[in-house]
C-alpha cells in the first residue's frame, strides 16, 4: 500500500493507494504513531483505497480514539466498496465520512 | 486488436446487453461443471473503470499479460493460468466481474477459450429479500478472510466441513469455534454479515456454514474487486442496511466493537486471550453485551 502524507500545520492528511488489511495496517499504525504529535486534525483520503479489511478498520478506529481527545478526524472520497465495508460493518456510523 | 477497436467493442457490446441481459444465479452444477468459457461469451462489466470512455483499459497492462500469454504458449503451457471471475447471465453469457485486463489479453492472443469461476454475487434484491425476512434490529459483522478462514495448517481448526468430492469443491478450513460463536450470536437474535475482498458465491458461503449447523444471513464478497463505480446500486443497499440494524457488533481478531447507529458512539470489548480460548471470550462477551442490554 502506498501512503502519501500532506502536514499543513496542525491539520495532516494521509491518502491511501491500494489495500489496507492485515498486512498493510502496521504500516498505517506506524505512520499514524510517527506524525500525530501536534496534529488537530486528520482527514484520510481513501480516493485509492481498494478495499479495508477488519484489520484496516482496526487502525481507523485507533485513529479515530486517539483523534477523538485532541481534535478531529474525517474520510473522505471513499469509493463504493469501501463504503459498503463501512455500512456493513457499522463502521460508517462512528466515522465521519464526507 | 487495435486500442481504438478495444474501445469500440467494449461499447458495442456494452450497448447490446442493455436491457436484454440480466445477471442471475447458476446452480451448483453449473458453478462446478463450467470451468471455461470463449472469449465471446464473455461480456465486459459497463460499471467497470475498464468499460468507460472516461477511463479505460490499461493498455500497458492488456500487453504485459499478452506477453505472459504468449510466452506461456510457445512453452505449451496453458496461457491464463487463475480463472476470471464471472457472472451467469440471462439469456446467455457471463458478465466480467474481474479480469477485463487478461480477457483483453487473451482476445489479442487469439485464445479461444479461458478458465472462470462463475460466482453467485449478493444483488441489491437479495440483500432487499433478506433485510425483510429478518426480523432482528442487530447484526454482527465478520470479516471471512481475516477472522474466520484460516490455513490448514493453521493448529486451532474446526473439522472439515465436506468430505470428497464436496471437499474438492470447498477447500477453505475455519478457525475453531467459529460455529458455536455464530449459534451464540443467532440464538441472541443477531443477523450474522460477513465480507471479504475476494469473491465467493452467496449460495456456497450459506452452504459452507450450513455444514457446520449455522447460518450466515447476509455476505459481502468481492469487494477489492469489484467494479469501482457501481455507486448508485451500493448506495441503495447501504441506505437499505443502515435503516434496518439499530446495533452492530464488528467482531475482529482482536475486539468486539459495539455500536448503535448514528449517535456515533461506540464500546469496545478486548479479546486478549491464547487462540483456543478466543471463541469462548468471544461469546462471553457477547453475553456481557446481552445482559446490560437487558437490563436496559
Amino acid at each position: 500500500m502506498n501512503l502519501i502524507k500532506n502536514r499543513n500545520g496542525s491539520e495532516l492528511t494521509f491518502a491511501l493507494d491500494g489495500r489496507l488489511d492485515t498486512t498493510t495496517a502496521p504500516q498505517l499504525d506506524q505512520a499514524l504513531q510517527e506524525s500525530l504529535e501536534g496534529i488537530t486534525s486528520l482527514t484520510f483520503d481513501l480516493e485509492k483505497l481498494v478495499y479495508i479489511s477488519s484489520a484496516g478498520l482496526r487502525s481507523l478506529l485507533v485513529a479515530q480514539k486517539t483523534m477523538n481527545k485532541k481534535g478531529s478526524m474525517k474520510i473522505k472520497n471513499a469509493g463504493a466498496a469501501i463504503m459498503e465495508v463501512f455500512t456493513v460493518t457499522g463502521f460508517a456510523d462512528i466515522l465521519t465520512i464526507e | 486488436m487495435a486500442k481504438s477497436q478495444l474501445m469500440e467493442y467494449v461499447l458495442k457490446d456494452i450497448e447490446q446487453q442493455k436491457g436484454v441481459a440480466i445477471p442471475v444465479h447458476a446452480s451448483l452444477f453449473e458453478r462446478i461443471m463450467v470451468t471455461k468459457t470463449a472469449c465471446k461469451n464473455l461480456h465486459p462489466n459497463s460499471e467497470d473503470e475498464f468499460s468507460m470512455e472516461s477511463v479505460g483499459p490499461s493498455y500497458r497492462i492488456i500487453s504485459e499479460y499478452e506477453t505472459k500469454f504468449r510466452d506461456a504458449m510457445r512453452m505449451d503451457k496453458s496461457p491464463v493460468d487463475e480463472p476470471l471471475m464471472v457472472e451467469k447471465l440471462y439469456p446467455h453469457g457471463y458478465l466480467l466481474l474481474n479480469g477485463h485486463h487478461r480477457w483483453a489479453a487473451a482476445m489479442r492472443c487469439n485464445i479461444k477459450k479461458v478458465p472462470i469461476k462463475i460466482i453467485n454475487c449478493a444483488t441489491e434484491s437479495d440483500i432487499k429479500t433478506i433485510l425483510e425476512k429478518s426480523q432482528h434490529d442487530k447484526r454482527a459483522t465478520i470479516d471471512l478472510d481475516e477472522v474466520i478462514f484460516r490455513s490448514p495448517d493453521y493448529k486451532y481448526l474446526e473439522k472439515k466441513a465436506f468430505i470428497f468430492p464436496m471437499s474438492m469443491r470447498f477447500k477453505q478450513r475455519i478457525r475453531l469455534g467459529i460455529p458455536a460463536l455464530f449459534y451464540k450470536l443467532s440464538k441472541s437474535g443477531y443477523d450474522i454479515w460477513v465480507y471479504a475482498a475476494d469473491f465467493y458465491s452467496i449460495d456456497d458461503i450459506q452452504k459452507f456454514f450450513k455444514a457446520y449447523g449455522v447460518h450466515v444471513d447476509g455476505i459481502l464478497t468481492g469487494v477489492a474487486k469489484q467494479a469501482q463505480n457501481k455507486s448508485a446500486s451500493t448506495a441503495r443497499m447501504n441506505e437499505l442496511i443502515n435503516n434496518k440494524y439499530q446495533m452492530t457488533l464488528h467482531i475482529d481478531n482482536n475486539t468486539i466493537l459495539e455500536t448503535h447507529g448514528k449517535n456515533g458512539d461506540f464500546e469496545e470489548y478486548e479479546i486478549n486471550v491464547p487462540e483456543e480460548e478466543w471463541s469462548r471470550k468471544a461469546i462471553a462477551i457477547v453475553e456481557e453485551i446481552e445482559k446490560r442490554a437487558g437490563k436496559k
